[in-house]
């Protein structure tokens, strides 16, 4: 009986097993930014939340997009390599193009809920700051850990969306010294200027430079009056974008994804 | 130099102008007197004016070259006192027996003013426009209200120039117009720009001028404006009681300040011709007075002097309208006391209340 159990076991287990050694590694680098330790620590880690949420965690950096759009370079990638769980493809990847500083994020099936628009651009905030610093592996890691944090959320019903977004430590500083400011600048601001006008009530001798109160009424009269246009000009200023653009679309394959594509 | 005072007809005591009842009244009998009538009177008391000057005999001290230039003696024709003054000096009272003194040749021949505008207000009304003036003002030292001393109040007939004026105006001003939209990728600011020219005609009627030399200008166009329709042909009656200034700053000098306000006032009143637009820029004028006219008025000003911390401050009140004006010293005590309150508490309150937000939030 013992034995029919464990192969039982190794039966099921033997099409995961012989899938997970045909995939590749789940941190991809093409260009060679992190040195084998943080490959190396990376994948773990990697490997670790994917397993455990069974929700494909992908990090990826590559040269160039070559003139495509990051977030679907990044889904088409993630595809074409065998990621993904189940028969949605339950996953999500960051990828990074170093020659024009792209990055793309963009997720199949159970991203779709754990990533809403307003929680993709939380995301953001957790690993775009390590990225414009070129701290590659600080940004990876703030990736894997988003994801963790993003899924685990999801799977509780309560994904990341307006109204339960939390500030990032960095905002956290920001408001308390907004707040600070404001808290002296306002009062400040308020008090010099209604002391301005209690001061400006003690003085009362003024030049009058004009003779209003002495025109003959009546007496004004326009004889010729001329508007010429000149010339026009007209600026153009590009719409302020958070980042990137965002949202859901269509991998090449025609699956729908969810991702945001920006410069870092 | 010649002195007039009017004498009360009923008791002989000195007359003086009346502001309540417009007219010259006695202080001591109260008798009224009809100003018109003393138009005869001041006909017959001129002729009968005695020589300028008196020699009283005294051989004393001599003065030095040049010091007597600007210094006018006048003897008080009731009492005899000796009244100095300076050369401008056109009305005053005796400081011996307080008769009310008029040097009429300030205002013969050439030196008659056109006009008087006659005093509406007394000095009741001015010590209570300089109390009701202290209201409000809260950096205002509590000392210089409470203490209240004031050194001299006096009416005065100031002299002005009065300048008619009408005038031909070219102006230029650079003008535009904004527009604004967006479509899904760009926002659009379109300036377009216009060259806007005005011409026309404008007249002014009696911009009063300061012709005195002692009385701050500024001062004088802060009390402004004056209601100069009501003016009156000049009589010296008006000027019994209150001092008096013969001008020192004569009409072509007074010229170039009323030009400068026509032309200011003409470019200003072209300005608002100029509608439709968001920006106005002026970038030329051209006024030119094709035609004007001055008069020689005396306008009626209460001067309310007093000193606070060795500093003079003096005020004006327009003795027709009572608009009052002058300058007053800050209390920068109350200045910084103030500054605590109203910003030292509420930014530690609202420091704390901030941060205790952030954290809720957070």
């Amino acid at each position: 009986m013992k034995k029919i159990l464990f192969t039982a076991l190794f039966l099921a287990l033997l099409p995961f097993g012989a899938f997970a050694a045909e995939r590749p590694p789940r941190f991809i680098d093409e260009v060679g930014l992190l040195t084998e330790a943080q490959a190396s620590e990376l994948t773990r880690k990697l490997d670790e939340i994917s397993e455990r949420h069974r929700f494909d965690t992908v990090a990826a950096v590559v040269p160039s997009l070559d003139d495509r759009e990051a977030r679907l370079f990044a889904i088409d990638f993630f595809e074409e390599h065998g990621f993904g769980y189940g028969e949605n493809l339950d996953g999500a990847i960051l990828l990074l193009a170093v020659e024009e500083r792209d990055y793309g994020f963009a997720g199949y099936g159970f991203a779709l809920e754990a990533f809403t628009d307003a929680g993709q651009r939380y995301l953001e905030k957790l690993f775009l700051p390590h990225l414009r610093e070129d701290d590659y592996y600080e940004a990876f890691l703030a990736f894997a850990d988003g994801v963790d944090d993003f899924v685990a959320k999801a799977k509780r019903g309560e994904p990341y969306d307006v109204g339960n977004i939390p500030l990032t430590p960095g905002e956290v500083v920001t408001a308390r010294l907004i707040a600070g400011g404001a808290a002296i600048l306002l009062p400040l601001i308020t008090a010099l200027v209604i002391l301005t006008v209690w001061k400006r009530q003690l003085t009362s001798v003024r030049k009058d430079d004009f003779a209003r109160a002495y025109l003959r009424e009546g007496s004004m009269v326009l004889t010729s009056r001329r508007d010429d246009f000149l010339y026009s000009h007209v600026n153009r200023t590009r719409r302020a974008e958070t980042s990137g653009g965002g949202g859901s679309f269509r991998s090449s394959s025609g699956r729908s994804s969810t991702g945001r594509s920006g410069k870092y | 130099m010649a002195l007039l005072e009017y004498k009360c007809p009923n008791c002989g005591g000195a007359l003086g102008f009346d502001t309540s009842v417009q007219e010259l009244a006695c202080p001591y009998c109260k008798s009224v007197v009809n100003t018109e009538t003393l138009r005869g009177l001041d006909d017959a008391l001129e002729q009968n004016q005695e020589p300028e000057s008196v020699d009283w005999g005294y051989t004393g001290g001599c003065w030095k070259e040049g010091e007597q230039d600007k210094m006018a003696v006048y003897s008080c024709k009731s009492c005899g006192g000796e009244i100095v003054g300076d050369e401008t000096l056109g009305a005053t009272s005796c400081p011996f027996c307080g008769n009310a003194v008029v040097m009429t040749s300030k205002f013969s021949g050439t030196l008659r003013p056109d006009l008087v505008l006659p005093f509406k207000l007394d000095k009741k009304a001015a010590v209570a426009a300089l109390h009701k003036h202290y209201l409000g003002k809260r950096l205002l030292p509590k000392v210089f209200k409470d203490q209240n001393h004031l050194e001299e109040i006096k009416g005065v007939y100031v002299p002005f120039w009065l300048f008619d004026a009408d005038a031909e105006a070219r102006t230029e001003y650079s003008a535009a117009k904004v527009r604004v939209w967006s479509d899904s990728r760009y926002n659009y600011r379109k300036v377009s720009t216009y060259r806007v020219r005005r011409e026309g005609g404008i007249g002014f009627d009696a911009i009063p001028v300061d012709g005195s030399k002692s009385i701050d200008d500024a001062l004088m166009e802060s009390v402004e404006p004056f209601r100069l329709g009501e003016a009156v042909p000049f009589q010296t009656a008006y000027l019994a009681g209150f001092f008096a200034n013969k001008y020192d700053v004569d009409a072509e000098q007074s010229m170039a300040r009323a030009t400068e306000r026509v032309a200011n006032s003409a470019v200003a009143a072209f300005r608002e011709t100029v509608t439709g637009y968001q920006t106005v820029t002026p970038i030329g004028a051209n006024v030119r007075v094709t035609k004007g006219g001055v008069r020689y008025a005396l306008l009626p000003v209460w001067l309310l002097s007093t000193r606070y911390e060795g500093e003079n401050y003096l005020f004006a009140m327009n003795g027709q309208t009572g608009k009052l004006v002058g300058d007053m010293p800050l209390d920068k005590g109350l200045y910084r006391a103030w500054l605590l309150k109203m910003f030292g508490i509420p930014a530690a309150v609202l420091s704390i209340l901030a941060q205790v937000i952030v954290s809720l939030l957070t």
